[in-house]
């Protein structure tokens, strides 16, 4: 793999990220980051100076769980960077704390503005410093209806909708 | 001077062309007021009968095609189906030039203030088909989870004719079309179609046609 790409984890890992390479084929990035909240435009910010792009950002809902480590709200914020020049793909992933607020990048990725919208639209999360956060799919007199949050007895944990950790080991 | 102006208008000639048209000679051409329901103060029913028929023999459609029915709509525009031949097929990119309305597809809230101003923006005499399930009743989004379509364009608007089909064929619109004609004038076919010529095989002798 390209040297840079190599010291990109390195400087991650660094830099205090949660950074762990993962198998391409089987899961379609080569890194996986989790962020804690304050590192979310940290790392976009990094990754804008190394030549990244922003592929998406998008919500997902899980079940709560108040025993773990760190205590989450169930839902989670991805964000997907790729590269133009050379095959590479990270995916970062952030917990929403039970504030439901977590910071915007799209000052710093201006197409991750709509994206913060329809996110807000769909899970409720509010994008702390987003210039515009109205909706953007939803009627203006549904802000408050958020329909991809799912009842309880639907939800799954987290260890359950992720890939299992041994996995990227194994081919390693 | 306001006194002498009292009872009279304007126009004197407007006004005895109004009692001419009140009186017992005129009554063959002028329906009853009650007849054709609130419109024009003033109506003359054989301008009303050829006015009809040049609206129904040129319906003009807005180019509103919002999801899917709209392909089907697009289909019988075109030559194979040819709307023309009933002479609506002038789609008009404006409302203010359209006096028919195919709702061809889904409306969901963040779309039902576009749809009414644009109904709005229509002169009148004006109207609605409501083409496809999703038009007529909310279609396959009519569900308990349903939190974004409007279950059937006649919660907004009013409708003069459903098309039902997911989506209908263009035959469907076509009669949907002829419908509207027929609600227009009160027959079918308010022209005499032009008439198929009888199929050239037949006059060959011997030759029997199934």
């Amino acid at each position: 793999m390209d040297n840079i790409i190599k010291n990109f984890k390195g400087f991650l890992i660094d830099q205090g990220f949660d950074a762990v390479e993962t198998d391409y084929e089987q899961r379609g990035y080569h890194l996986e980051v989790v962020l804690t909240v304050t590192q979310v435009r940290e790392f976009a910010k990094k990754a804008y100076e190394l030549g990244f792009y922003l592929v998406f950002v998008a919500g997902f809902q899980v079940l709560a769980d108040p025993e773990t480590p760190s205590p989450h709200s169930g839902l989670a914020v991805v964000y997907q960077y790729a590269r133009h020049d050379r095959q590479y793909r990270i995916k970062a992933c952030a917990l929403v704390p039970d504030s439901l607020e977590i910071p915007s990048i799209s000052d710093i990725y201006q197409g991750a503005d709509w994206h913060e919208r329809e996110t807000r639209d769909f899970y409720g999360i509010v994008f702390s410093g987003h210039h515009n956060l109205k909706p953007l799919l939803m009627a203006d007199m549904d802000v408050d209806v958020h329909p991809l949050l799912k009842e309880e007895a639907k939800l799954k944990s987290l260890d359950a909708v992720s890939w299992p950790s041994e996995a990227p080991e194994s081919t390693e | 001077m306001g006194e002498e102006n009292k009872g009279s208008s304007i126009a004197p000639e407007l006004d005895a062309y109004t009692e001419f048209l009140k009186s017992e000679s005129c009554r063959p051409l002028i329906g009853d007021a009650g007849e054709y329901g609130e419109g024009p103060l003033l109506r003359i029913k054989l301008t009303d009968i050829i006015l009809k028929l040049c609206q129904a023999n040129s319906l003009w459609p807005m180019t509103f095609g919002i999801a899917c029915c709209a392909i089907e709509m697009m289909g019988t525009g075109m030559a194979r189906f040819d709307i023309s031949r009933y002479g609506s097929e002038v789609f008009r990119p404006s409302p203010r030039q359209s006096d028919l309305m195919i709702v061809a597809g889904t409306v969901n809230k963040k779309l039902a203030p576009v749809l009414l101003t644009l109904y709005e923006q229509m002169p009148s005499p004006k109207w609605v088909i409501a083409m496809g399930n999703c038009a007529i009743s909310g279609g396959p989004f009519k569900v308990e989870d349903n939190y974004n379509v409007i279950e059937g364009v006649d919660k907004l608007i009013p409708v003069d004719v459903y098309v039902p089909g997911c989506p209908p064929r263009p035959e469907g619109l076509i009669e949907g079309i002829l419908k509207v004609q027929e609600k227009i004038t009160g027959t079918r076919h308010p022209l005499p179609q032009n008439r198929h010529p009888k199929s050239p095989l037949r006059k060959v002798k011997g030759l029997r046609v199934k």
